[in-house]
């Protein structure tokens, strides 16, 4: 187990200099010179494909058992569907009203258009969560119009915002990282506020900035304020859960559900216009 | 002519702090709720297990390229985790030089104290460059490296004299 170090592995220069530059690419990472950004940007980009292409065999083995149990389950699911199907086939035949009823529901959906954003789909090639960041990495970067800030959305609901954007990846923060900053609007009353991470808190989230004698019911609806025309507003949080046995002082008697919270992720859509 | 005898041991352990790299994405896609790393800092302990045991490929140059992948991994400022393994590094293979008895304590209360630095170093970074962080995390995370390094130690201790005895076989 033992190996002799080299006369320059033992120096001191070398030890010196090793260090010099880890606290150099501390401080040009922090103060985002353009030119160190534009080579991390390239490292990152590398890494990030070649941790995916290391890890994919790995992921591969252990998602075998999983993907079985998922087929047989959705050839059930596909049965009941089509059970389902036949019943619906058989009512709609049967009674008028349901008929007409169904139409009207269906002219409602037609005129009924949600928020319409422009998105790409983008693949998460990674996802890391430690004491320090709460982060993934997905496949698209700005050669595919990423920006910083840019939401990211998974079925419908906001999961994260890209914090760094490479060539042909990026990388994005969940909404429970601490470094995350969403400004919202809660609930019927349109309060306003900024919702950060805080992993010690419930859930990993917390309100900042609301007005005072704030009022907050229970189930209020949590959807994002724009801002700098790179967050859209009106994009689906969460909701509020109103905690009654957490009425201590200084404690906050309400804790944030998250929609779609830290589920496994693998593909998003990231809203670039 | 003597028989060359084949050791593995240094690429296991260089691919074993490899593999605790790139573990937490691995983990992740399949559950969101287990995060290790928050409990005990799995890079930390191999970083000193293996410098403190003199470990071939566990040099300074080797682990600030390391470093440079994992803060490209986990998205830390460039330079944090390389400044991290490297100060690791060096206590423990000053704490292997100076070492008067093969004590485990000794090795135990050295590690305590080169993690109690590096979390210093890194809560300082942190502080400085202006980016968040929790300082109850940190401080269950060295407390959690802390006391699970007796186990750790145990496993590749045994698991890497194995490995030596079947490459002596």
């Amino acid at each position: 187990m033992h190996s002799d170090n080299s006369w320059f592995d033992k120096s001191i220069l070398r030890t010196v200099t090793i260090f010099l530059i880890s606290f150099s690419f501390i401080y040009l990472d922090s103060s985002n010179q353009r030119l160190f950004s534009k080579t991390k940007s390239f490292i990152n980009d590398a890494v990030a494909y070649a941790s995916y292409a290391i890890t994919f065999p790995i992921k591969k083995i252990i998602e075998t058992p999983a993907a079985v149990k998922t087929i047989s389950k959705l050839k059930d699911e596909h049965e009941k569907i089509a059970i389902l199907e036949n019943k619906i086939q058989e009512l709609s035949l049967q009674n008028e009203f349901l008929k007409k009823d169904f139409k009207k529901f269906e002219n409602f959906l037609k005129e009924e258009k949600p928020f319409e954003f422009e998105a790409i789909q983008a693949k998460v090639i990674s996802s890391t969560s430690n004491i320090l960041a709460n982060s993934f990495i997905v496949n698209k970067g700005s050669v595919d119009g990423v920006k910083q800030g840019s939401p990211i959305v998974k079925n419908n609901n906001l999961i994260g915002q890209v914090s760094e954007v490479n060539h042909s990846s990026s990388r994005a923060i969940f909404l429970t990282d601490i470094n995350s900053r969403v400004p919202v609007v809660i609930g019927e009353q349109m309060y306003q506020a900024i919702m950060v991470g805080n992993p010690t808190k419930k859930n990993q989230l917390k309100l900042e900035f609301l007005p005072k004698n704030y009022q907050f019911q229970n189930g209020d609806m949590i959807y994002t304020s724009e801002i700098d025309g790179i967050l859209k507003r009106g994009i689906v949080i969460g909701s509020l859960l109103i905690d009654s046995q957490e009425d201590k002082k200084g404690q906050d008697n309400y804790s944030i559900e998250l929609n779609y919270g830290e589920k496994q992720i693998d593909y998003v859509s990231i809203l670039i216009n | 002519m003597a028989k060359n005898k084949k050791n593995y041991n240094n690429i296991i352990a260089i691919g074993l702090f490899f593999f605790s790299i790139v573990l937490p994405s691995v983990v992740g896609e399949f559950s969101a709720e287990l995060h290790m790393s928050e409990y005990f800092n799995l890079q930390y302990l191999l970083v000193y297990f293996f410098s403190f045991n003199r470990f071939k490929y566990f040099s300074i140059s080797t682990l600030f390229i390391l470093g440079l992948v994992n803060d490209s991994i986990v998205g830390t400022p460039f330079g944090i985790s390389s400044a991290a393994y490297m100060l690791i590094y060096k206590i423990a293979v000053y704490q292997e030089t100076i070492k008067l008895r093969t004590i485990f304590i000794a090795e135990w209360i050295a590690f305590g104290i080169s993690i109690f630095i590096t979390y210093l170093f890194i809560l300082i970074a942190f502080y400085l460059i202006g980016r968040g962080f929790d300082y109850k995390l940190i401080i269950f995370n060295f407390l959690g490296s802390f006391f699970i390094y007796p186990i750790a130690w145990m496993i590749l201790k045994s698991f890497f004299l194995k490995l030596e005895r079947a490459g002596n076989e």
